[in-house]
């Protein structure tokens, strides 16, 4: 069935047609029109699912953790400020080994306070243990919210999942969803069962989460986390399989387009992917040899992969939308090693950060991003990184807004 | 071939309504549709926008805001004169509006229709967004009336009206559907759209300077400044003192909730206009009824 839906309302449909048994909800913009919809769902009985308000992300991180540990299927989602507050229970819920799915929608971290995109608040639960996957559409984050449940409960994983949508872009646009047939998502995500529930029988007591202060306790516990997040990369290719069998659609933790001779590669994630998409064909149509690589899979990370498919360029330039202040950008490093090793590799690879808080990806950014590629790759001398992408015009707001603050005009760093 | 439509109204209007009746009727239609609101801490009033994007099945690889629409839908006629809606616009843009016709100082083709007058005598109320979305679906040549009709069931449905009150917005829609003509057929038109590439270039981004001081924290120190923030944008009705009844009490003075009201030294108010939201709370509190209420006036 195709219907027009919101990246919000997408998810909620991806809640539904999974069959969710508990849904753990605080209210924040622009993930709110999630858990409205699943609530009024859940009222009219088109959700056989028990709907919990909680006091704040932090227990209501707590509350989705333990629900999955007792053999329900749990849908939990929040944003930014919200996903920050509750980190501290991402890494129990990771260590737990709770596959559960939570959606994050994507908005900037304060101050100034936005509602508006940046990837800072879902990349700050990197290194959690949560598998990540980014959506670049409406309908990709239903699909990836089918894909989470499924590897999440794979008995090689048990990892919760995070599927990330970017606020406002995709939150509240419409766009056509296909929302699978029941019995088509039944024959792709079998019913949910813990191996040793918590609550189950009184004979078969079980603890989660206990404490340790032996170190190869902790190392051992540790080491699975992270071999099982690795293991997930061949479960979602095979996940990814059986989901273009039953649904039509294909999904890569990477996804290259027009790279099959390209010297220069965008790389880019979420919804911008559909700016750098339109800006390569543009580019294309002038003649210029670009392709544009989109990275699905942000946890594991799929380095091989990655390597693979951006050898062969001579300059790869990495658009993020997120800043470490007094690093650059966050993924940037991880591309650079993933790269190291190649015995091709390319000879650029620049970092360049923009779309914070919404701002434009458009030819500017993409001309930009193509000039200095080249420049670096014709003198061999690259520019300081990361580079800060910003328009003339938003310059010229921006300082009619600080004659506005009244505060004197202060000298510029020379 | 891709139509990017821009709609201009007031928080309240249904701006947002009216974008999405227009996106899923093209949805009807056949075409591949995307529509959405721009949300922010705007109350009711204020200026708001929504954006639809339409193609015959190319997919839609744009995101965020329009900056360069093909076509504009207004539908509060009184923007045109206080808020400037046109930038952006193509020069061979349509304007579609809501209001008897479109003031001839503008340059651009247009179709106007008084939708606010038909939704007063379908509706009993001016409610607008389904007559404007059937403007714009029938100027630019994007639906048959038949999946304009289906859209305001669906997206009415949605917001949770009465049938009757769904079946007489669909009356409006079709009446306003079949009082304007189409002006650029959608279906058969050759890709004249410009990307926004064509008149952007890497030019125009810069780097930014480091500052010093207070400027690169986020401060204020000014005082009074919401007052550059021109909320008589916001306006939906406008009081006006009649002098030969104000006794100079200065009543509506102490009421106003926004200070907009100043005192002459003989004590003779004064409604700033530029920051006025029309609340009509001095009008209320008046105790010699010498302020009345004036609706919006057309451009």
């Amino acid at each position: 069935m195709k219907k027009m839906l919101t990246g919000n309302s997408s998810a909620a449909w991806g809640a539904r047609i999974s069959d969710v048994d508990y849904v753990c909800a605080y209210p924040i913009t622009p993930q709110t029109e999630i858990v409205e919809t699943l609530s009024s769902w859940v009222n009219k009985g088109a959700l056989k699912a028990r709907f919990v308000n909680f006091e704040s992300e932090h227990s209501m991180f707590a509350a989705a953790g333990a629900a999955s540990l007792t053999g329900a299927r749990v849908f939990t989602c929040s944003s930014s400020q919200g996903l920050i507050y509750g980190l501290e229970m991402l890494y129990s819920i990771a260590g737990w080994r709770a596959p559960l799915v939570l959606v994050n929608v994507s908005r900037g971290l304060g101050m100034p306070m936005i509602l508006q995109v940046e990837h800072g608040d879902v990349l700050a639960t990197r290194d959690s243990g949560f598998i990540q996957l980014h959506a670049e559409n409406c309908q990709e984050v239903l699909d990836l919210v089918l894909l989470g449940y499924k590897i999440a409960e794979d008995s090689n994983v048990m990892l919760p999942v995070v599927v990330n949508m970017d606020g406002f872009v995709l939150s509240f646009a419409r766009q056509t969803v296909d929302i699978p047939q029941r019995e088509a998502v039944e024959k792709f995500l079998p019913r949910y069962s813990h191996p040793r529930p918590l609550l189950g029988l009184e004979s078969a007591p079980v603890t989660y989460g206990p404490t340790t202060s032996d170190g190869f306790v902790y190392s051992f516990y540790k080491y699975q986390l992270h071999k099982a997040s690795l293991e997930s990369r061949k479960v979602f290719q095979t996940a990814a399989q059986e989901f273009f069998k039953i649904f039509s659609r294909r999904h890569h933790a990477v996804e290259a387009e027009m790279t099959e001779d390209a010297d220069y590669i965008f790389l880019v994630t979420n919804s911008y992917s559909s700016n750098v998409r339109a800006g390569v064909r543009s580019l294309r149509a002038k003649g210029e040899k670009v392709g544009m690589v989109k990275l699905k899979m942000l946890r594991p990370f799929p380095r091989e992969e990655l390597a693979e498919v951006l050898s062969q360029a001579k300059a790869v330039a990495v658009f993020e939308q997120n800043l470490a202040p007094g690093r650059g950008a966050i993924i940037y490093p991880e591309i650079a090693e993933a790269l190291y090793h190649s015995q091709e590799r390319p000879d650029v690879l620049l970092s360049f950060i923009g779309g914070l808080g919404g701002t434009p990806l458009g030819m500017p950014e993409m001309e930009y991003m193509l000039k200095k590629c080249k420049e670096f790759l014709k003198t061999g001398h690259g520019p300081e990184q990361p580079l800060l992408l910003y328009r003339s015009e938003d310059w010229e707001s921006m300082k009619h807004s600080l004659s506005k603050t009244g505060l004197p005009v202060s000298r510029e760093v020379s | 071939m891709k139509i990017r439509i821009r709609l201009h109204g007031r928080g309240g209007q249904g701006v947002k309504t009216a974008g999405r009746i227009i996106s899923t009727a093209c949805f009807l239609e056949g075409h591949c549709a995307e529509d959405s609101p721009m949300y922010g801490p705007e109350r009711r009033g204020a200026p708001v926008l929504s954006f639809v994007r339409v193609s015959d099945g190319e997919p839609l690889e744009e995101r965020g805001y329009i900056e360069h629409p093909d076509a504009l839908v207004l539908l509060d006629s009184s923007s045109v004169s206080r808020s400037s809606p046109f930038y952006g616009l193509r020069t061979d843009g349509l304007v579609i509006i809501n209001a008897p016709l479109l003031a001839p100082k503008f340059a651009f083709p247009s179709v106007a229709f008084d939708v606010s007058s038909a939704a007063l005598r379908v509706l009993k109320k001016d409610s607008v967004s389904a007559g404007a979305a059937a403007l714009a679906c029938k100027a630019l040549g994007l639906t048959s009336i038949e999946s304009l009709s289906e859209a305001v069931r669906m997206e009415m449905n949605e917001i949770g009206l009465r049938p009757e009150l769904i079946e007489r917005n669909v009356e409006l829609a079709r009446e306003c559907f079949s009082s304007v003509p189409t002006v650029k057929s959608f279906v058969h038109a050759h890709d004249p759209s410009p990307t926004d590439s064509n008149d952007e270039s890497s030019e125009k981004l810069v780097e930014i300077p480091q500052m010093v001081g207070l400027q690169p924290i986020a401060a204020i120190i000014a005082t009074g400044n919401s007052r550059l923030n021109e909320t008589g944008l916001w306006r939906l009705t406008t009081p006006r003192i009649d002098y030969s009844k104000c006794t100079k009490c200065i009543v509506c003075f102490v009421y106003c909730p926004d200070s907009c009201i100043t005192l002459e030294p003989d004590l003779t108010p004064h409604i700033q206009y530029e920051n006025c939201k029309g609340c009509m709370i001095c009008a209320t509190e008046c105790p010699l009824h010498a302020i009345s209420e004036e609706r919006a006036v057309p451009a």
